[in-house]
């Protein structure tokens, strides 16, 4: 009788020594997460994505916006590089370093057929249970956004208008879905 | 653009009009040295190099031997019948070091 087959367990260290190859590395509870170089109309997603969110932000005060590489270590040495992420404000100032992000007030990732299945399972269990209060998943062929909330066994879907409206802001971020889906398909 | 809209894929980009390096230790050498003479040699209209700790912008063209050193204003002009971009880049740098008050 041969030994069980057991997934590898990485650690943060053996990640870190990997070389860098053009492949995005993360780190789930111990399973390596690799993502080949994306696509440019992904990026487009993380780009126009980033435009909207950013004034409001700013606005609002809301705290530090960011887009990866990155690496968020929320708890017990994960390492995670979300396409965009918010954090919240360390002493009334955006976060200057990784490790003062802490749980992000909101994840975005767009999905790309290689990462789908993280971005859709993997990532978005961890997100819930950490308690990230909103994960978007951004569907560029579907054209629609997944908002997961920790408690959530289903995503809400917006399809016409994404509205976010993080603790402590007084009004919310309304982005129109349809402008936002024909910007980065170049329509 | 291609054919009046922006490229789709990697390999509709050709020579970009603009690249944009910001420094960090890790990557100084290749931005300054290795990325910047293959720019050049390619034809890259304009090439920055980011320099977030001397707070300042090299600005390299294909036939320089030295940069241009923008210290107060960022000026991108790719098409001449458009306005020229105009970055202010005190502000700009005052918000990535967190020195400038967010407004």
């Amino acid at each position: 009788m041969g030994m069980p087959a057991v997934a590898r367990h990485w650690t943060r260290e053996e990640v870190l020594a990997l070389p860098d190859d053009g492949n995005r590395y993360e780190l789930v509870d111990g399973e390596l997460l690799v993502s080949p170089s994306p696509r440019a109309l992904h990026q487009y997603g993380v780009v126009e994505l980033l435009l909207r969110i950013a004034p409001y932000v700013r606005a609002h005060r809301i705290g530090g916006l960011c887009i990866s590489p990155a690496d968020l270590d929320f708890h017990a040495g994960q390492m995670l590089q979300p396409d965009l992420f918010v954090g919240r404000m360390v002493e009334g100032r955006p976060p200057r370093e990784w490790d003062e992000y802490g749980i992000p007030l909101l994840v975005a990732e767009v999905l790309s057929p290689s990462t789908a299945r993280h971005d859709r399972v993997t990532k978005r269990r961890l997100y819930q249970r950490t308690g990230v209060p909103t994960y978007w998943i951004v569907d560029l062929d579907a054209r629609l956004v997944e908002v997961w909330t920790p408690g959530a066994d289903h995503p809400a879907i917006a399809d016409q208008e994404l509205a976010w409206q993080p603790e402590n802001a007084v009004s919310p971020l309304r982005i129109d879905l349809s402008a936002y889906f024909r910007a980065v398909w170049g329509e | 653009m291609v054919e009046g809209r922006p490229p789709r894929e990697w390999d509709e980009y050709g020579i970009p009009l603009l690249v944009a390096e910001v420094l960090s230790p890790s990557t100084a050498r290749h931005d300054r040295v290795t990325k910047r003479r293959l720019y050049q040699r390619t034809g890259v209209p304009t090439y920055w190099i980011v320099d977030l700790d001397a707070r300042l912008v090299e600005v390299w063209t294909p036939g320089a031997d030295r940069p241009v050193i923008a210290e107060d204003f960022l000026v991108w002009h790719p098409e001449p019948a458009i306005t020229p971009l105009q970055i202010d880049l005190p502000e700009l740098f005052g918000r990535i070091l967190g020195d400038t008050p967010i407004d």
